[in-house]
């Protein structure tokens, strides 16, 4: 199956909601939606096929955004050679968006280390509000973002 | 406890004088070297592979590098064991568990900290989720490495048997 | 009696006498567990937010430390994620033996993983027997790359080191002692029927479930589905070579087992057919080799020892996403590297296979008896450095 035809049935699948898809080769087709309409566009490629989701990233661009990928592929060939980013943005004073767990139950833990790690909120994730990875006493801003520093030593201080 | 001795009256306590007399008896030279040698050579060994050095200890219990024939046995029992190995990095979350672990042993018991993350943090050492062990625990023995090959894991437990056997670690008091 | 007041609650870990740091909070009924809920983080040392404040070159050691007995796939998947961001592919002999490493590692994954699981069911023959057949493997790596475990051998462009000379006669050597003592293994171990009482019909994960969790590696195929990322999406010298991919159908612990045992051969057979096919040529890409100085190069054809061209040191990688998956002997590996231009990545994401059938420890454990647990936790092949990362 060629990347083209992958997208052209994607963009016939998710007709009548505004989306943005966009190949980059070999294998990876990039959706970009926005935060309401999540839930909508993932039922749909479930629909198609992409039945597990294989990470869950998120990026913060300090003042402007914050970023969440979601990388959903297949199982059964021929699907299992695409990688679709199902991406969304966020504002930088208000991260909170519908959690997929309703859609894809494997999203559990990845969801909640983000928010952990991140401070990002996904309602309807039944872990949040609980730490992961950091210790229970853990007080502070989110140590995955920008504004949190580390130590660096020698010429590049 | 009172006994009469010669005409005069002695008074004193059974059980504390009995104690004090057995570890000045202990601590006396014949004794005390049959006391650090049973020792030396039997450290029994914590379970606590806390990184990623906890392969190479698994590999240096194993038949080619055995160490066993030190008379070193990884046992289940915390009760029963007098040696910790901090294998690695220790988080801030492990750290509370590693003390409770630590008081759990019976003396006289000792450390060894295996690894470049148990000496200052090794290639984590700007991480914000780790301490360093000497900060909590007395260490005797530091192993340098990343991660340390299993010969140097028997170096080390040779050089703590050679200080035992020297007599500066073990010390009875009542 | 309320069924509140019923049920006990188990601490087990975070130091217990098996692989790892981790808590498991079990609710029990009598013998039969209600709820388990793991408890992770014992070992998180923020590999993400480090690798954004060290250079390219200096993230490869990075991200080996985390899965230490499988360090060649973490290697690969960051490398692989780097070229597709310069834009260059590496020459042929590279591919091959970036294949006969990673065969090699898998191997040796597999034996620590079934030695764990041994000692776990109080069978301390099979760890010492797994334990003593790794040494051969790890000579052979030390040999190829010179370091016992953390080899560091894949760099953007290539590989490190060339192969030394009769290094094929000391694979089949150790291909031969341990194809011999297959046998030994299944009378003792494998064939017991103590061990099948213990691992049969324990802890089944049907199809449909190992689907929905989206569990990965050994696990994945002993319910029954074929997806291996070496056919899915092959990488390295894998289009060129034959092999199988090994399923099973029960999905039990017994079926876990067995389809990491039949990995091994499998193993075996891509090393014969690498060694054999192996192309001649340079092993790293023509545009750093041209960087380096004339004189360096010529000690580098001689000596087979790759010296690194000074951009190595400041790498700048161009500004785009990729990302990356590699099959390692756990499962599968994805990296997701952003970059913007400068000397450290932007963020960098890595999703390991541990982190991945965390789940398992939920699903698999309701119903099943206390004694059940170590036997189900053994069989997952669940390394905690790895899936705290």
């Amino acid at each position: 199956m060629k990347i083209e035809d992958l997208k052209n049935m994607i963009e016939e699948n998710l007709r009548g909601i505004d989306v943005e898809i966009t190949t980059r080769e070999p294998n990876i087709i990039d959706v970009k939606v926005s935060r309401d309409k999540i839930i909508e566009v993932a039922e749909k490629l479930k629909g198609k096929g992409f039945d597990h989701v294989k990470s869950v990233t998120a990026v913060d661009y300090p003042g402007e955004r914050f970023e969440v990928i979601y990388i959903v592929s297949s199982y059964e060939s021929p699907l299992s050679y695409f990688l679709v980013s199902l991406r969304t943005s966020l504002p930088y004073d208000d991260p909170r968006m519908s959690s997929l767990l309703s859609v894809w139950p494997s999203v559990l833990y990845q969801e909640h280390e983000e928010h952990d790690l991140m401070g990002i909120e996904f309602e309807g994730n039944p872990r949040m509000g609980e730490r992961l990875l950091l210790p229970e006493s853990y007080e502070g801003i989110p140590p995955l973002r920008k504004e949190f520093k580390v130590k660096v030593e020698g010429i590049d201080a | 406890m009172v006994c009469v001795l010669e005409g005069s009256i002695l008074v004193g306590n059974l059980e504390r004088s009995a104690r004090k007399a057995a570890a000045w008896l202990v601590n006396k030279r014949p004794i005390r070297d049959l006391r650090d040698w049973g020792i030396s050579f039997s450290l029994w060994p914590v379970h606590f592979t806390t990184a990623c050095c906890g392969a190479e200890f698994a590999a240096s219990a194993a038949p080619k590098y055995d160490a066993e024939r030190l008379g070193f046995l990884p046992f289940i029992g915390i009760r029963q064991c007098n040696l910790l190995f901090i294998e690695g990095t220790l988080s801030k979350k492990m750290a509370e568990a590693a003390i409770w672990v630590y008081e759990q042993m019976p003396e006289p018991k000792f450390v060894i900290g295996m690894g470049a993350c148990a000496i200052d943090g090794g290639i984590f050492w700007n991480s914000y989720n780790i301490v360093r062990p000497m900060d909590i625990l007395p260490v005797n023995v530091f192993i340098p490495g990343c991660p340390p090959r299993p010969e140097a894991v028997a170096q080390a437990i040779i050089m703590l048997q050679r200080k035992i056997r020297k007599g500066e670690l073990v010390k009875y008091e009542d | 009696m309320s069924l509140e007041e019923r049920t006990l609650e188990l601490l087990i870990g975070p130091q217990h006498p098996a692989s790892g740091h981790m808590r498991l909070v079990a609710k029990i009924d009598g013998d039969i567990v209600v709820e388990l809920r793991p408890n992770i983080g014992y070992v998180h040392r923020s590999v993400e937010k480090l690798a954004e404040v060290k250079k390219f070159l200096q993230i490869i050691p990075l991200v080996e430390r985390p899965s230490l007995a499988d360090t060649t796939a973490n290697n690969l998947a960051y490398v692989m994620a780097l070229e597709k961001l310069l834009g260059i592919d590496p020459p042929e002999r590279a591919k091959y033996l970036r294949t006969l490493l990673a065969e090699i590692n898998r191997i040796h994954s597999h034996l620590y993983g079934l030695g764990i699981h041994g000692v776990m069911i109080g069978s301390s023959t099979a760890y010492m027997w797994c334990f003593g057949d790794r040494e051969p493997f790890l000579e052979l790596a030390q040999e190829l790359t010179g370091a016992r475990l953390t080899y560091s051998y894949i760099i953007p462009g290539g590989v490190r080191r060339d192969l030394p000379k009769g290094f094929a006669e000391r694979a089949e050597k150790a291909i031969k002692y341990l194809e011999g003592r297959m046998k030994d293994y299944f009378d003792i171990y494998f064939n017991n029927p103590v061990v099948k009482a213990r691992l049969e019909g324990v802890g089944v994960l049907s199809k449909e479930d190992a689907i929905k969790l989206g569990v990965t590696g050994p696990n994945l195929r002993a319910s029954g589905v074929a997806y291996d990322v070496r056919r899915a999406e092959p990488y390295a010298a894998y289009p060129h070579l034959d092999f199988d991919v090994i399923t099973e159908e029960e999905g039990d612990c017994y079926a876990r087992v067995m389809v990491r045992v039949r990995e091994i051969m499998e193993s075996i057979k891509i090393i014969r057919q690498v060694l054999k096919e192996i192309p001649e040529g340079p092993i790293l890409h023509e545009s750093y080799e041209k960087l380096i100085p004339p004189k360096l190069r010529e000690e580098m054809k001689q000596r087979g020892v790759v010296k690194f061209p000074s951009v190595f040191a400041n790498l700048r990688v161009p500004a785009g996403e990729a990302i990356s998956r590699v099959e390692g002997g756990r499962g599968e590996v994805v990296f997701h590297v952003i970059s913007d231009g400068k000397l450290s990545p932007y963020r960098m994401r890595m999703v390991t296979p541990s982190f991945r059938n965390v789940i398992l420890f939920e699903h698999l454990t309701r119903g099943a008896r206390v004694a059940d647990i170590p036997a189900i936790y053994g069989s997952l092949d669940y390394f905690p450095p790895e899936a705290d990362r």
